[in-house]
């Protein structure tokens, strides 16, 4: 879906026009964030704008608004390194590519390598950008709390070849899905996720123990 | 009839000069041992240390000069030689195109196709065969080979170093560019970065982070290649003659 590597068959289409403003429609998050080790947040964050037709004062707009819109975070000069610590690298990955105004935004397991609270936190802030519905997002996760946290509709595919295997839609509002006796709910919908999902996963287990 | 020579050998008289500390192999006479039990240096360790910096000030007078010079000699000795080398002005420039030139030409090659290599499919399909096979080598063995084949003159011997140097180049580039991470390059991709972008960011940013040593290896092949070709003026070949004893 992000051209990163050619499609075997098929093709994927983007229903409707990309907003007028968007840089690139079509914007990644990597799991491990894949950040430029050498630069600083600022730079990491506008490095997708540098070529783009944006002169230096807009860039540094749209770069400052793009980490004040996000959870603020303590700038630093230094560049960010290699051992940048996960909620760092997200706190300059997800500012980055919000900062080309996407219209879907894909992401790979963006939280599966922070701490439960940071987790929490920016679930929230994933929320609150999908609130508004400018914006879509495909989001690849094997966290069933974090799919029915986010999702509108979980797709659950099945292991070597990926095949779709159903597809859930998630029976209330996000907005709902905060209050507390929807947590029932979303447990039984998290349980028939995983009856789903539960032999493959075996299957996996085996695999690599005997690999 | 026994020469003169050795008859006043045979006639002179063996003396020897009694020593205080001299003693049989392997024993250890009493006055050092009481000196090692009571924790103090042994007896001669003064000696051995003047012997050793013998001309220094502390030396005592008529102990044994060895080769340890003083640092201001060595100084000197440094300035000297630095002033030979600038009186000799045509022999330094001489070699200092030659190992320069070659420097150049194997460091333009050798960082051309190294990137090449790293960033083309097809030059990679080419190109590392080559480097499989003369990556295990030692860099500096292949310049025997290259000298068999280039024979003696100027050319030659810039050439030589061109191609001690490309070798290296070309694979610590490659390796350098092949060492940085893809997840970089799927990223840049997937913000439609132009490709000589991802190149000028991903690879001499990346490498200059990452991989720091990279570039100096080829600069220690070149240094190595000068070295050998710098220290005569006469042709290899003739030197490699002269080894053999003929």
């Amino acid at each position: 879906m992000a051209a990163c590597c050619s499609q075997s068959e098929g093709r994927a289409e983007l229903r409707g026009a990309a907003p007028a403003n968007s840089l690139n429609p079509l914007t990644f998050v990597f799991q491990d964030f894949a950040l430029l080790p050498w630069c600083t947040v600022e730079a990491n964050v506008e490095f997708p704008l540098v070529h783009t037709a944006l002169d230096a004062a807009t860039r540094r707009a749209v770069v400052d608004d793009a980490l004040q819109s996000h959870r603020p975070v303590r700038i630093s000069a230094a560049p960010i390194q290699n051992n940048c610590p996960a909620a760092c690298a997200n706190a300059s990955a997800l500012p980055r590519a919000l900062a080309v105004r996407p219209a879907i935004l894909l992401m790979d397991e963006p939280l599966s390598a922070l701490d439960l609270q940071t987790r929490e936190l920016l679930m929230e802030d994933f929320i609150r950008l999908l609130a508004d519905g400018a914006m879509g997002a495909v989001y690849v996760t094997h966290n069933l709390e974090e799919a029915v946290r986010l999702a509108d509709r979980i797709v659950v595919l099945s292991r070597r070849p990926g095949r779709v295997r159903e597809i859930v839609e998630i029976p209330m509002t996000r907005d709902e899905r905060g209050a507390i006796d929807a947590r029932g709910k979303l447990l039984a919908l998290q349980n028939d996720l995983w009856s789903l999902i539960r032999e493959e996963a075996i299957d996996a287990e085996r695999e690599v123990q005997h690999a | 009839m026994p020469s003169a020579r050795s008859s006043m050998l045979d006639r002179a008289p063996h003396r020897t000069i009694a020593q205080p500390d001299e003693q049989p192999a392997g024993r250890i006479s009493r006055r050092r041992l009481c000196a090692k039990r009571r924790g103090a240096p042994p007896a001669g360790w003064r000696s051995r240390w003047s012997s050793r910096f013998g001309n220094w000030p502390a030396a005592p007078a008529g102990s044994i000069r060895c080769s340890c010079r003083r640092p201001s000699a060595i100084a000197v000795a440094i300035y000297k030689l630095a002033m030979s080398v600038a009186r000799s002005g045509s022999t330094f420039r001489l070699r200092s195109f030659r190992i320069g030139s070659g420097w150049v030409l194997g460091t333009v090659a050798g960082v051309i196709i190294g990137f090449a290599i790293g960033l083309s499919t097809l030059a990679r399909g080419v190109g590392i065969t080559f480097i499989s096979a003369l990556f295990p080598i030692p860099k500096i063995a292949l310049l025997p080979l290259l000298i068999l084949w280039l024979g003696i003159g100027e050319e030659p011997k810039i050439a030589t170093i061109a191609l001690g140097v490309f070798f290296s180049t070309a694979i610590s580039v490659y390796s350098g560019v092949d060492a940085v991470p893809r997840n970089l390059i799927r990223m840049a991709q997937s913000f439609n970065v132009p490709f000589h972008a991802i190149v000028r960011q991903r690879d001499l940013a990346g490498r200059a982070a990452i991989d720091p040593g990279g570039l100096s290896h080829h600069g220690v092949g070149g240094a190595a290649a000068g070295g050998e070709r710098g220290n005569d003026r006469r042709p290899v070949r003739h030197r490699r003659v002269r080894a053999a004893g003929r």
